[in-house]
């Protein structure tokens, strides 16, 4: 079991999300860099996916009873495991009565913890992903405890790991399809929208990253109509606001493009501020 | 006569349907006919879907070739009588609303406001049998067909951090009923005692698209009574068929 001594900024149970709810309003959720999710799952040669914690900017300090495996991927944050560093993508034997303490991140927005077997969380509407009114607990928060099967194990070799490619995280190409809207932009407009280099802006989060260094392009309103994770919406008022795992299952702004879930992965980790670049490319 | 609608991909593993840019009901029908009979005939391979006034969006699992069920869809599209193959079964469902205090927050300021009295703004809500058009915003929220002119109002300046759930609402000229308690901006009128999203049913949401509501005024005394019974699982919801 692990006890939570700190949550964190805002820490959360993650998984694939909910697919198969969104005709009722159901947002998809689910970890926002889902190849991050995955890795963390095959390192630990899961045989079923299961939910991990994902952290952003300040991460968990966390109090394991038992011994367990666990391993850390995307975003790499300064870890300390009693007190000593511990190694990013890469199984590490977590020995009984540990404290792991997850500081500020280092490269990237949104680190992943999985532990080997899994944790046994509540799940809602076939996911464990939090969510504000649906799955509020899956939240980590002061004193909680979360459940981990797994605690005895004879001779676990873990043969793979992965070296982390740094370059991704400060300049991102976004592989999109034109959108929906995307023909009613004029050719200059359509030229504009894919010549300018972006930059995510602070305000971002699990709905949506919202981009800066916008070329001076508009577009009117829809009548609402179906969105997903990686819908790039232009807004009148000139925004350009692309739609992450927790936004909503329709929208009334102009869809002019639409990232491929690769691209997805990669956005979620592009550092906020003007250092970084974000560029599209029409595929 | 069947409208053809574009087919075409949308991200890595999407499908949009789209019909002309209306809200129009006859529209909407044709498109929940179409989107109910595709879901069914291709279960094996859709995921999830969305529908809204004139589009849906069909999610395939990632093992599915997009570009060949798009010419499925198509091919179905023109084999297909919807009217005929496709029956919805649309049923008006009976909301008991609640339209007195502690609930009615904003009834009076309507009331003031555009200088027509409480029991008109009553009288003119729960009148029209309202199209269900589709579930979005959040779980189980109804966008339902506009309201009468006499009591549109605008959305308030600053939205409340809280509004219970079952709160009905105006904003412009619509209304719609908050599911789960959540931040809104909408004028609050009254309150629903019903379950409009349980998560322990298969299907969560109470409505659904191309289903029609109607508002019937209950007084406090049958809210607390209805509230008990849906609570113990007793109360059934009143229902009719809808004719065109």
């Amino acid at each position: 079991m692990i006890e939570v001594l700190q949550p964190g900024i805002h820490s959360t149970i993650q998984d694939a999300g909910r697919l198969k709810f969104r005709e009722q309003g159901v947002a998809v959720g689910g970890a926002m860099d889902q190849h991050a999710f995955i890795l963390a799952n095959h390192l630990l040669q899961h045989t079923e996916i299961a939910p991990v914690i994902e952290f952003t900017i300040k991460g968990p300090t966390l109090y394991f009873y038992a011994q367990t495996f666990i391993v850390l991927t995307g975003a790499e944050f300064h870890v300390k495991l009693n007190d000593k560093t511990i190694s990013h993508a890469s199984p590490v034997y977590i020995p009984a009565e540990s404290t792991l303490e997850i500081g500020h991140v280092k490269k990237g927005n949104y680190g992943y913890l999985g532990v080997l077997g899994g944790f046994s969380t509540e799940k809602v509407l076939e996911s464990g992903s939090f969510h504000p009114t649906l799955l509020p607990s899956a939240k980590l928060s002061k004193g909680m405890q979360l459940v981990y099967i797994k605690t005895h194990f004879n001779n676990v070799n873990f043969y793979a790991r992965v070296i982390p490619i740094h370059d991704k995280f400060c300049r991102t190409k976004l592989d999109v399809y034109p959108g929906p809207e995307f023909n009613s932009l004029n050719e200059e407009q359509q030229q504009k929208l894919l010549d300018t280099k972006y930059f995510v802006v602070p305000s971002s989060n699990r709905m949506a990253i919202q981009l800066g260094n916008m070329p001076k392009i508009s577009a009117p309103e829809i009548i609402t109509a179906p969105v997903q994770p990686g819908t790039v919406q232009l807004t009148p008022s000139g925004q350009l606001i692309v739609l992450m795992r927790d936004a909503q299952t329709t929208g009334g702004y102009s869809r002019v493009l639409q990232l491929t879930d690769y691209a997805m992965n990669s956005l979620s980790q592009c550092e906020i501020g003007e250092r970084y670049e974000a560029t599209f490319h029409l595929i | 006569m069947k409208k053809k609608p574009i087919i075409s991909q949308f991200g890595d593993h999407g499908i949009l349907i789209r019909y002309p840019k209306k809200i129009n009901q006859r529209i909407h029908k044709e498109l929940t006919q179409y989107t109910h009979y595709l879901v069914k005939g291709f279960a094996d391979i859709i995921e999830g879907f969305t529908i809204a006034y004139q589009e849906s969006a069909f999610y395939l699992n990632p093992e599915a070739s997009v570009d060949e069920t798009i010419e499925l869809f198509v091919q179905k599209f023109n084999e297909v009588d919807l009217s005929g193959e496709v029956q919805l079964n649309a049923q008006v469902f009976k909301i008991p609303v609640c339209y007195e205090a502690p609930f009615a927050l904003d009834i009076q300021e309507i009331a003031e406001s555009k200088k027509i009295k409480v029991p008109k703004i009553i009288k003119v809500h729960t009148r029209p049998v309202y199209p269900v058009y589709f579930i979005g915003f959040a779980p189980g929220f109804p966008y339902l067909g506009g309201i009468s002119k006499k009591i549109s109002f605008p959305r308030k300046a600053s939205p409340r951090t809280k509004v219970k759930s079952g709160s009905v609402g105006i904003a412009g000229t619509q209304t719609g009923i908050y599911p789960n308690e959540s931040p809104g901006g909408w004028n609050i009128i009254g309150r629903s005692p019903l379950n409009f999203f349980d998560i322990e049913k298969e299907n969560p949401s109470l409505l659904n698209a191309g289903d029609y509501i109607q508002f019937e005024a209950i007084d406090y005394a049958t809210f607390k009574n209805i509230e008990k019974q849906v609570k113990s699982g007793s109360y059934s919801i009143q229902k009719s068929g809808y004719n065109d």
